[in-house]
């Protein structure tokens, strides 16, 4: 564990090679978008369905190494069987998101800390949930545009009906975009 | 109609100078992994809090084995240990596997090129029969640097579980792909 813990901090201090990913006026973008339209034969009887999921997050660096973006969505999932419809619902999302890195800018291997609130609001029902998570996490640039992050913290989402507590762990690839 | 795939192929034509990210050696990665400890209180006393731990892994990778043709692996990692208000705990396990390959039409070197493939996945589940998807898609890939690009995929999956049921289904996915250079 020791030997793990110095090649890390070794890394840290060593890789200083970036090129400027956290810099002012870079963006960093990420998200989805999915439209699925499907149809079963069974001997049960048939079933269709369409489902939208948008999920677009964007950032932007306003300070070096401080972005500032939103995290809108959109979902529906309309499903029937045997003619009988069985869900219909949709749902908007919006909310703003904030992340820090701690290192110099110029480093490959960089840590950061942030925050994001979403907030809701579903149909029917007109039901709403707020979001608020809590993260720390680190970040390793394979080059100028892309880096593999891992990011662990904490999620809380409360409804009217009940709360979820959560501890996440999260392991993806994130793209920056910088200024031309 | 027919003016948009003119302006396209225009635009094809003249946007050429990319940094050729689909030759041989190069790599198509993507995917992501998320863990979660998560505890629920429902407001109305009847319903007993739930608890669990779930897993999602989603990996993605290809290889360019000559110039505007990768082959590769996508897989999808599903597992939930949790009780919804009953005195055990429960475990779902599900895998969603299988190689996919994907071609490039138009010359190496367009900032905007048009891709068309295939994919099969075989369907493991606790509980579920296996069953099997057949894919095939394409659509236009926008690459905004030597890394990223922007993409549309269109397609169509057939489901088939063991039984007698059969799934066909329409997708259209927008996305960002990550290419990494040898």
């Amino acid at each position: 564990m020791r030997k793990i813990i110095i090649i890390l901090l070794a890394s840290i201090l060593l890789a200083n090679y970036a090129q400027g990913q956290l810099a002012k006026g870079t963006w960093m973008i990420g998200g989805n978008a999915a439209l699925t339209t499907f149809n079963t034969r069974s001997p049960l009887g048939p079933a269709s369905g369409t489902s939208i999921l948008i999920t677009p997050a964007i950032g932007y660096f306003v300070v070096e190494k401080l972005v500032l973006g939103i995290n809108p969505g959109y979902s529906l999932q309309v499903y029937k069987f045997n003619d009988i419809q069985h869900s219909n619902g949709h749902s908007y999302a919006l909310g703003p998101f904030v992340r820090y890195y701690l290192l110099p800018a110029d480093h490959i291997v960089n840590l950061f800390a942030g925050s994001s609130y979403q907030y809701t609001i579903g149909e029917p029902g007109n039901s709403i949930v707020n979001n608020y998570s809590f993260f720390i996490g680190s970040t390793a640039f394979f080059n100028s545009s892309a880096a593999i992050e891992i990011t662990t913290g904490f999620s809380s989402s409360l409804d009217e009906k009940l709360t979820t507590n959560s501890f996440v762990i999260n392991a993806g690839f994130q793209v920056y975009l910088k200024k031309q | 109609m027919k003016k948009i795939i003119i302006l396209f192929l225009v635009l094809s034509a003249l946007y050429s100078s990319s940094d050729a990210q689909i030759t041989k050696g190069n790599w198509m990665v993507g995917g992501d992994a998320s863990f979660s400890l998560d505890y629920t209180r429902y407001e109305y006393d009847e319903i007993a809090p739930t608890h669990g731990f779930r897993g999602l892994i989603s990996p993605g990778v290809g290889y360019f084995l000559i110039d505007k043709l990768t082959m590769g692996l996508k897989a999808d990692l599903n597992f939930n240990h949790f009780r919804n208000g009953t005195p055990h705990m429960e475990t779902q396990f599900s895998l969603n596997t299988g190689p996919f390959l994907r071609y490039y039409f138009l010359p190496a070197e367009n900032i905007i090129n048009i891709f068309g493939g295939a994919a099969y996945e075989h369907f493991f589940h606790t509980y579920a029969n296996p069953a099997n998807t057949y894919s095939v898609f394409a659509g236009p890939t926008f690459f905004f640097n030597s890394s990223v690009a922007a993409e549309l995929l269109a397609g169509l999956d057939y489901f088939k579980p063991k039984g007698n049921a059969i799934t066909t289904s329409f997708k259209v996915n927008i996305g960002l792909q990550i290419y990494l250079k040898k």
